[in-house]
Parts: C-alpha cells; sequence; structure tokens
C-alpha cells in the first residue's frame, strides 16, 4: 500500500439538466396552433341573423352572402321563428366586412325573375340562389336584420331625387313601372301606399340624375300608361309613351306650355297624376269666368272638358253638363233647357291669372253680348259627333243681355248645327216642291226623243262611212299585193334554171366546191402533221398496192 | 440585243424549213381514157337505158385514192387523188363500157343527157367497195337495179369482182380497176338482155 492510497474522496454530484430541449419540439407546434387560432378567430366576423319569410332554396353551407357580387359570408344555420311567422338564417360574415353591418343595409334573397320589366337572376339557375346585401354606411352597427321581400328598386345612395305622386283615380301602377322623360326611362316607382282615411294612392318614385333636375315647381306628370285613345272634338287622338309602357304602365313629366320653367325640386315633393296631358295643361290654369247656357236640344256629343272657342280659338272648356241639383226642374219638365257650365279662361286671352282678368273677361263677354256674340254646339267631328261650344257674333239676331241662372250669368244660345241644317233642307224641301215638275217631265220626255232620232241618224252615218272606209283599204291591199307578186315572180325567174343568174350561181357553187378538193389534200396533210408547212414530213413513205409479182417499181 | 437575237433565229427556223427536199409530187388520176362517145339518132329506133346517179360509199368519195390495208382498215395515199370525183369518172367508163357492150336498138345515156327522158329504162348502180389492197387485190363490189319507166324494179342483182395485181403501184390498181368496171358493163348488158329477152347483144 502506498501514500496514495489514502481514503476515498467524496463524490461530486452535480444536478442534471433540468428541462430535456426535446420539450422545444411540442412548445412550437403548440405555438403554431395557438397562432394559427388566432389567424382564425381574428378573421372570423360576426354570426348575423336575418329574417326570411320562407327559406325557399337557402342550404346551409352553400347559400353565400354577397354585395357587389363578393362573397363576404355563408349561412351557417336555419331555423324556425318559434311562432312560426318566418325562418331566421344564421350567416358568418367576414371580419372586413363587419363595418358594413349597419341597421340600414338591406338583405334580399336573388332568385330568377321573370316580370314585365324584365328578366333577373339568370345565374342562380346554375349557381343557385344567394343572399345579396346592400351595404348602408348610415345608422347604428347592428347583427340582425329583415329581408326584404323583393330586390330594392333603387340601390342606396343612388344619386337623383325622390318623390311622392299621388292620384285619386284608377291607375294600376305597381313597384318597378317607370318614369319617362321624352321617351327615356329615367327612373322607377319604388313603392306604393294606400291612404285609407284620404282613399289616395301614393307612389313613391326615385329619379335618377341627371334627369332628377329636370322635376321643377312648375314640372307636372302625368299618366302615359299602354296606348290612349282619345276622342275629341278634334277627332282620334293616340299616344304612347315608350316600347316599354306599351307592356306596363308608366308616368311621364314636364313643364306644359306658358308655364315658367320653376325652381328645381332638392326635397321630396308631392304631386299628382294626371290622366293625360290635356289634364296637366289645363291645369294650369287657374282663375277661369264661369257661365252657363240654357241648350233646348240635345247634348249628345257635348262632354266635361269640351273646348269652348271663340272664332276657332279655344278660350275655356266645359265644366258641367246638367248639374245635380237643379231646382228649375229637369229633364222630366216641357220645356226643360239643359244648363251646361262653362269656364272662360282669362289666361288663355292674355288677360292675367287672376279675379282681375276674370272681371275683364265678363265686362268684354258682356258687351259683346249685347253686340250679338252667341253659343252654340258645333260638331267638332263628324266622326265622333263630338260637339264643342263656339261663341260667334252673329248680325241677324235680336239684341239680348246676360241671362242668369243659380248665380251664373248665362249666354244667349243659338240652335245647333243639326237644328239649322234640318231648318235649311226644309227650305230646300220646300222650294223643291214648289217646282213644275209636270211640265219639266214632259219636256225631258220630247228632248229624249229628238236625241234617239238625232243617235240613229248617226249610226247610219257611222256604218256607211265604215263601208267607205272598207272598199279603200280593200284596193290599197290588192295593189300592194300585187305589187308583191310581181317581186317574187321577177325572183323566181332571175333564179330560174337556165337564167343567167342560175347558171353564174352555179359556177360560182362549182368553183368554191373545186377550190375546196384542191385544199383536201393540204388539209389532210395538215390534220396528219401540222408541221409540214415549214418542216418536212418526218415519215417520207409512200405506200402503195403491192403487186403479186414484185419488180423494182414496187414500193416496199 | 436580246430582242434581235430573237428575231435573228425565227427567221433561221423559217428559212430552214424552205432548206427541207421538197416530198414526193402528187399525182392524179382519171378513170376513163378518151375514147369515143355512142352516137344516137332520134330517127333511130332505140331503148334508151339511162345511167341514175351513181350511189357511191362515203369512203370512196374522198379525192386521195383509198387502199384497203387490212379488212377494215383503209390508207389514203397522201401523194395520189382523182383528177375528178370518181362517181364521174366511173359513170363516164361505165357508160362507155355500156355502149360498147351492148347492141343495137340500145344505147346507154346519162340521166344528165338531154336524150333521157321519162320512157326509159333505168339503171341504178350502189357501189360499195373500188378499191386496191395493200396486199396486191383489187375488189370491186356492189349492186345494180334495172327499173322500169313506171318505177318498178325489173331486177336487182349483186356483183364482186376480186383481181390480183401483177403489177404494184396505184396507177396499176387503176388499169385494174377500170377492167373491173369493164366486166360490170357486160354483167349489166347480160342482164338487161336477159330481162328484155334480147340476147343478141353477145
Amino acid at each position: 500500500m502506498t501514500d496514495q492510497q489514502t481514503s476515498p474522496s467524496p463524490a461530486i454530484v452535480q444536478n442534471s439538466q433540468s428541462v430535456s430541449w426535446a420539450w422545444l419540439v411540442p412548445m412550437v407546434a403548440l405555438l403554431i396552433g395557438a397562432w394559427m387560432v388566432y389567424y382564425q378567430w381574428s378573421k372570423t366576423g360576426p354570426t348575423i341573423t336575418i329574417e326570411f319569410p320562407r327559406a325557399t332554396g337557402i342550404e346551409v353551407e352553400k347559400t353565400k352572402i354577397k354585395t357587389r357580387d363578393v362573397d363576404i359570408g355563408v349561412v351557417k344555420k336555419i331555423e324556425l321563428k318559434p311562432d312560426l311567422t318566418g325562418v331566421i338564417v344564421s350567416a358568418q360574415i367576414a371580419a372586413n366586412a363587419e363595418h358594413l353591418l349597419r341597421e340600414d343595409s338591406n338583405f334580399w334573397l336573388v332568385t330568377p325573375r321573370v316580370s314585365l320589366s324584365g328578366i333577373s337572376g339568370l345565374s342562380t339557375l346554375l349557381s343557385g340562389p344567394y343572399i345579396a346585401m346592400e351595404p348602408s354606411e348610415s345608422g347604428v352597427e347592428s347583427f340582425s336584420f329583415k329581408a326584404l321581400e323583393d330586390p330594392p328598386v333603387t340601390p342606396n345612395g343612388t344619386p337623383g331625387l325622390h318623390v311622392t305622386l299621388n292620384s285619386d283615380d284608377e291607375f294600376a301602377f305597381k313597384e318597378g313601372d317607370p318614369v319617362i322623360y321624352k321617351g327615356l326611362k329615367v327612373g322607377e316607382f319604388e313603392d306604393i301606399y294606400f291612404n285609407l282615411e284620404e282613399r289616395v294612392v301614393y307612389y313613391n318614385v326615385f329619379i335618377e340624375a341627371p334627369y332628377h333636375r329636370l322635376v321643377t315647381d312648375t314640372t307636372k306628370f302625368w299618366n302615359i300608361s299602354g296606348v290612349q285613345f282619345e276622342l275629341e272634338a278634334t277627332g282620334l287622338r293616340v299616344q304612347t309613351g315608350s316600347l316599354e309602357t306599351l307592356l306596363t304602365n308608366g308616368v311621364t313629366f314636364g313643364v306644359p306650355e306658358g308655364l315658367p320653367q320653376g325652381k328645381q325640386i332638392t326635397q321630396r315633393a308631392y304631386f299628382d297624376i294626371f290622366p293625360s296631358y290635356d289634364d296637366a295643361v289645363n291645369h294650369r290654369f287657374k282663375a277661369a269666368a264661369q257661365y252657363v247656357l240654357l241648350i233646348d236640344d240635345t247634348v249628345r256629343g257635348l262632354k266635361v272638358g269640351a273646348p269652348v272657342e271663340y272664332r276657332g280659338l279655344v278660350i275655356g272648356e266645359v265644366r258641367d253638363i246638367n248639374p245635380v241639383g237643379s231646382q228649375d226642374g229637369n229633364i222630366m219638365h216641357d220645356g226643360y233647357a239643359i244648363p251646361v257650365v262653362i269656364a272662360i279662361q282669362p289666361s288663355r286671352v292674355d288677360r292675367p291669372d287672376n279675379d282681375d282678368g276674370v272681371n275683364q273677361v265678363r265686362d268684354q263677354i258682356s258687351t259683346w253680348v249685347s253686340q250679338g256674340l252667341r253659343a252654340s254646339l258645333k260638331m267638332g267631328n263628324l266622326l265622333t259627333s263630338a260637339l264643342y261650344v263656339d261663341l260667334q257674333h252673329y248680325d241677324d239676331v235680336e239684341p239680348a243681355e246676360l241671362g242668369q241662372y243659380k248665380g251664373f250669368e248665362t249666354i244667349p244660345v243659338r240652335p245647333n248645327d243639326l237644328a239649322q241644317i234640318t231648318e235649311k233642307v226644309s227650305v230646300l224641301l220646300d222650294k223643291m216642291n214648289a217646282l213644275p215638275l209636270q211640265q219639266l217631265t214632259g219636256s225631258i220626255d220630247q228632248t229624249l226623243g229628238s236625241v234617239q232620232l238625232a243617235l240613229e241618224q248617226l249610226s247610219s252615218t257611222a256604218a256607211q262611212l265604215e263601208g267607205v272606209l272598207a272598199e279603200v283599204e280593200s284596193e290599197q291591199l290588192a295593189g300592194q299585193l300585187r305589187q308583191t307578186l310581181d317581186g317574187v315572180q321577177q325572183l323566181t325567174n332571175d333564179l330560174a334554171n337556165g337564167s343567167d343568174n342560175q347558171e353564174s350561181l352555179m359556177r360560182t357553187l362549182a368553183e368554191i366546191r373545186q377550190t375546196f378538193k384542191s385544199l383536201q389534200p393540204l388539209l389532210h396533210k395538215l390534220n396528219q402533221a401540222p408541221n409540214r408547212l415549214i418542216f418536212d414530213g418526218g415519215d417520207s413513205t409512200i405506200r402503195e398496192p403491192r403487186g403479186k409479182s414484185p419488180s423494182k417499181e414496187d414500193n416496199p | 440585243m436580246m430582242l434581235r437575237r430573237l428575231v435573228m433565229l425565227c427567221l433561221v427556223l423559217l428559212l430552214s424549213g424552205c432548206m427541207s427536199q421538197p416530198s414526193a409530187p402528187m399525182r392524179y388520176f382519171v378513170l376513163d381514157e378518151a375514147l369515143p362517145h355512142a352516137e344516137y339518132a332520134r330517127t333511130q329506133e332505140h331503148h334508151r337505158l339511162v345511167l341514175q346517179p351513181l350511189r357511191l360509199a362515203n369512203y370512196l368519195s374522198q379525192p386521195n385514192l383509198p387502199m384497203r390495208l387490212s379488212s377494215h382498215e383503209v390508207y389514203y395515199s397522201p401523194n395520189h387523188s382523182w383528177a375528178e370525183p370518181l362517181s364521174k369518172g366511173f359513170a363516164k367508163a361505165l357508160l362507155h363500157d355500156l355502149n360498147a357492150a351492148m347492141s343495137s336498138p340500145w344505147v346507154a345515156l346519162s340521166y344528165r343527157d338531154p336524150a333521157a327522158d321519162n320512157d326509159t329504162v333505168q339503171l341504178l348502180v350502189e357501189l360499195d367497195h373500188f378499191v386496191a389492197t395493200e396486199d396486191g387485190n383489187c375488189i370491186v363490189d356492189g349492186v345494180f337495179w334495172l327499173q322500169s319507166a313506171q318505177g318498178d324494179v325489173l331486177l336487182k342483182r349483186g356483183f364482186h369482182y376480186q383481181d390480183e395485181l401483177a403489177q404494184g403501184g396505184f396507177d396499176n390498181a387503176i388499169t385494174q380497176l377500170r377492167q373491173s368496171v369493164t366486166r360490170l358493163a357486160r354483167d349489166i348488158t347480160l342482164a338487161l338482155d336477159q330481162q328484155t329477152g334480147n340476147n343478141d347483144g353477145h
């Protein structure tokens, strides 16, 4: 044993590594997984619910939500409402579209639609229906919506003007019907509201920019649906709007003649829809001097709105015919004159459209009536028998004054056209009856006898003349035939057998024949070898019959 | 320069045609030889046989002399030609031989003869072959008719003569063919005599 064999030294204990590096791998995997979860969570938008009346064609995980044809979400769940009044569709919206979810945003289901206005949504025949969203930037954020039953006619934010039209007539406009301006479609009916209290239908109409600048405070709207036939005192008038309005309904608008252009409308305004342009035009006259005409004859053919003319110019219109509530009698009474209310509008005769103008018209009419102005019903159109009121000055009438009828002044009336014609025909018939027809008949008989005799003589003369002409023609024909036969005889003699001409002809023909025969060998040779004209024939062998006892003269 | 050379070349080519040796000269033949015509006088009591226009086969109507190379092949000599149409030459030769063969009171006349009238016996001849063969034979073949003045056919008879050529050449062949015409005239005369019952002419 050596010194070096000392007591054993204590072992040095060292702590081993606490965490193995192998744990790094699952840690990284965990981080990546967490990042993926976060990424997915950060990209996922909110879930919204949309209420539909029914879920036709909507499928979970298939039906997309689109805005401007860009996918922004997909349907995740469909469930019935507890009260069975509709379905609730839950959809996942992309996070980058979350800002579009405002309470004014609209949703609707896009499916194929066929209407008179056109065909839409054809692309969904193959791809299936989708939910379209019309985004809005107004309103507060919302995650619950109610879908529209039909697509909105005008997208939000479209430049233009919203106006409300009303009509108490029985029009039948519907959503999507066009608004036409000079044949162009410039807007559409958006929705309809019927006011039960007023019993008036209100139509919300949108007019697109820049045509909305045409709408001013003097603008009038009138109906141009389909084809409008109007039988007037001036004849038949046909009006159409555009091709579209031939099939559907529509309105047009404009500023009637004589009215100022007015100020442009910038806020929602209310307008009436007039049945026609004429109604719209007539509506521009406000003040009118009304009179009553007491008609003893028939008023058949006279209509409310028929023109009142003074020397051919329209100065007013018929306002009423036989108004209800007559206290002086009615049609069942003898001698009842039918009252017709007419209105003479000062604006039509260059007078102010106010009470001053009305007074000026009344003064002038009063003066004229005392000077012979009378009213009468005249036929404006023979086809339709439409009547109009004509105011004319007459010299052969007794002086008269304006009368009174229920607060209206009355203008004296002359009988209408038919009565005048009847009177004239009656006078004419009287004159005809006074004619000496018996004597006239005798004279006519004598004259006809003389004429018949003259005609017989003329016929006899014509027959004689025809005979003379025939003789002249036959003599001329015979002379011409004789000359022709002489010519033929001369020609025959010239060509007769043995004549000089015939011998000369035959000699010439014989010479021609001889010449052709002389040319025939040459032609035959040329036919066989055309180059013989210049070159000698290649084969100069001449064949001849061989003798039975050959000699040196025989050819091979 | 090019144009001038081209013109010169054309002239040389044209003139070279004149340098070629002339081909063999054309030879023309007639069938009948110069012989006296038959005399005829109205005062004598003659029976007239009128030769009507000859009916000639089409291939014989050519001016060039034909030669049969085989049974169905005909060769026209480019250097031998009839001087007058064969129909005329054959008619003249036949008339001459008929008048030589027939005895009085018969006389043969052409249909163009002024002495020929309707009250005569008509002779119609159709010539189908009148040709020499390359192997040295002469063939004359056809039909003749005798017809009364009223148009009745008195006789129809065919004829066919084939003779060997002793020596070759078209001139010898024509001589041989001419002798066949003489034989035809004799046969016609014999037939006429048999028909009219007069055999004294032979």
